[in-house]
């Protein structure tokens, strides 16, 4: 081992540890910035040093306007729980829509022989790359027409769809790779093609059960275009509230403080996610097509 | 519950052949209802006067109208151009650091799975909450962190406004850098640990060690990971919406970043000529297809290779 060895493997950290300051002071910087208190998020030069308060956690509470000292969109700052309930509902409803419906149609694609499959999967790839506004016009008419709109089931729905074509893709991938000989076995013994789906292949599947129910998770979690333009208030998710947040500050009424704490509590059931199934991140967001585990 | 699986194989003793189109059924649906159909009917209404603000009226068959409009009007080519100019812009960056972070992190080493879930993060968040708090504390003008910075630096920079381009193509890198990473660690794991190792011992040097060695195994997944970007560059629409502050303008573009995604929006909802949007949005539909096409055709010849 030479000196210059040395050197380069010195190198190495030195960047590896640039790298991940850029990508975790943005994310610290918005966690401190909301525990400070009003002033502090206003400064012009960066402060670190403050008495932490968790006053832009309590969100139930009213918003106080820091010049005039009034309460000021009471009525919006106590609909942060509906907010929040909305999206885990939806969340939760639409994940189980895609996650089910997805998993019989990957298994079929992969088990079975079917007529124009990989159609089907080109299709889905290619609703999954394109932006989702073309829709919008379509779907708007579309939910207006079905009395939809503005409904946890429509938006529910829609979710479900656009998160589809990840859960089948990545289930493909699991399914392909499951070992046929034991599902073979399995029906030598008289197990009917359900039996071994239910009894003896999903049980060895959870971990891909359960990295296309993450993903799916992100599709409805995540989304800001369906919840802005195909609900007004009823079903709205957590990010159109945020965005609610964002427009006041736009026209200064408000300070950072309650939008970054927003954004700590919308981040945090994702980042969690990310750390459980951290081998198959690049599996999902490749949609599915890159079948490599990244250990 | 044994009882209950077993008895839905037996009532519905159906044969294979019946059941799997049992299991595509359910997802044919949904797709059909809430994808394909608003597809197509996009594709015909592009073909009318349309828009979402008329009730009650038949709206007329202008035939290629829409279209003329589109090739004749500035406005949409000068999005067709930001398009290109964000995507390139952001791509290429995410490509050179993507590659040098991949070479740096492709062999194991204590702690490297904790960093490369790190490096992952931005990724798992919404990117309207990104874009959000991006604008609000890391580019406002006034209490923004990175203006301090750049007021350190003595650069000249306002964050919003005419740097808002750099604010946008930054945020973007700052997210997506780690996909690019990520696809070539993957298919580096495809590189046989003895190749590694007897080059190593074959004593090549940094520059002969990646371009002989790791560089064959690893461009398959550039590319892939540069045309995946590509197609999902066009998309972005969030952090776009964002900087452009106001309500996205309709006509000509003073900050040079209003993209079609977002011209897409503003047409449909804000100046209500849906059906000259439906027109653009078809051809962006076409552009997204030759890319997934590309890259759908360009994967099945690495799986074959493998």
């Amino acid at each position: 081992m030479s000196n210059s060895y040395f050197k380069i493997k010195n190198l190495r950290f030195i960047i590896i540890a640039i790298w991940l300051i850029i990508i975790l002071f943005p994310l610290f910087w918005i966690a401190l910035t909301s525990v400070k208190p009003t002033e502090a998020t206003l400064s012009q030069t960066p402060v670190f040093l403050f008495t932490p308060t968790l006053q832009n956690y309590q969100f139930g509470a009213e918003v106080i306007d820091p010049y005039t000292n009034e309460p000021i969109f009471a009525g919006i700052a106590s609909q942060f729980p509906r907010y929040l309930g909305n999206s885990i509902i939806i969340t939760l409803f639409s994940t189980t829509i895609a996650l089910s419906v997805g998993l019989l149609l990957a298994y079929s694609l992969s088990k079975f022989k079917i007529m124009g499959g990989t159609a089907l999967l080109a299709l889905m790839l290619t609703i999954h790359t394109v932006t989702p506004i073309v829709f919008t016009p379509a779907l708007f008419i579309m939910f207006q027409n079905l009395g939809l709109q503005d409904t946890h089931l429509g938006l529910s729905l829609i979710y479900a769809t656009f998160a589809l074509p990840l859960t089948v893709w990545i289930l493909r991938n699991f399914f392909n790779n499951f070992s046929k000989t034991i599902e073979e076995a399995a029906k030598v013994d008289g197990a009917s093609t359900l039996d071994v789906l239910f009894r003896i292949t999903l049980p060895q599947l959870r971990v891909g059960l359960a990295v296309a129910a993450i993903f799916a998770f992100t599709i409805a979690w995540n989304d800001f275009i369906f919840t802005l333009t195909l609900t007004q208030t009823n079903a709205s998710t957590f990010v159109f509230l945020a965005d609610f947040f964002d427009d006041l500050l736009r026209v200064g009424v408000l300070t950072p403080g309650p939008l970054t704490s927003m954004s700590i509590v919308h981040m945090l059931p994702s980042f969690i996610f990310a750390f459980l199934i951290q081998r198959y991140l690049l599996l999902g967001f490749s949609a599915g097509t890159i079948n490599k585990e990244v250990d | 519950m044994d009882f209950g699986v077993k008895q839905l194989a037996v009532t519905f003793d159906i044969k294979d052949k019946y059941l799997k189109w049992l299991f595509v059924l359910p997802a044919l649906i949904l797709l059909t209802v809430f994808a394909i159909i608003p597809y197509l009917w996009t594709f015909g209404m592009s073909f009318y006067d349309y828009s979402v603000s008329i009730f009650g009226r038949t709206p007329d068959f202008i035939g290629l109208q829409n279209y003329e409009i589109l090739m004749t009007h500035p406005d949409i080519w000068l999005r067709f151009q930001n398009t290109a100019k964000f995507s390139v812009t952001a791509v290429t960056i995410e490509f050179l650091f993507g590659l040098m972070l991949a070479m740096l992190l492709f062999e194991h080493f204590r702690g490297r799975r904790l960093i490369l879930t790190l490096c992952v993060l931005p990724m798992m968040i919404a990117p309207e909450i990104t874009a959000m708090v991006f604008k609000m504390v890391m580019f406002r003008p006034d209490i923004g962190f990175v203006n301090y910075l750049m007021k350190l630096l003595a650069i000249p920079y306002e964050g919003y406004g005419k740097d808002a381009f750099f604010s946008v193509v930054s945020v973007d890198v700052w997210t997506w850098t780690p996909f690019i990473m990520l696809m070539i660690i993957g298919g580096l794991s495809s590189v046989p640990k003895s190749v590694l190792e007897s080059s190593d011992v074959d004593g090549a040097g940094w520059w002969a060690r990646f371009r002989y060695v790791i560089f064959p195994y690893a461009r398959p997944f550039m590319l892939l990971a540069v045309i995946f970007r590509l197609a999902d560059s066009f998309r972005t629409w969030e952090v776009i919406r964002e900087f452009l502050e106001v309500p996205p303008p309709v006509g000509p573009d003073p900050l040079g970043i209003d993209m079609l995604p977002s011209y897409l929006y503003a047409l449909a909802f804000r100046a209500f000529k849906s059906s000259e949007m439906m027109a653009t949005a078809i051809i962006m539909v076409v552009m997204s297809l030759v890319l997934v096409y590309t890259y759908l055709r360009y994967l099945k010849r690495i799986e074959k290779h493998e």
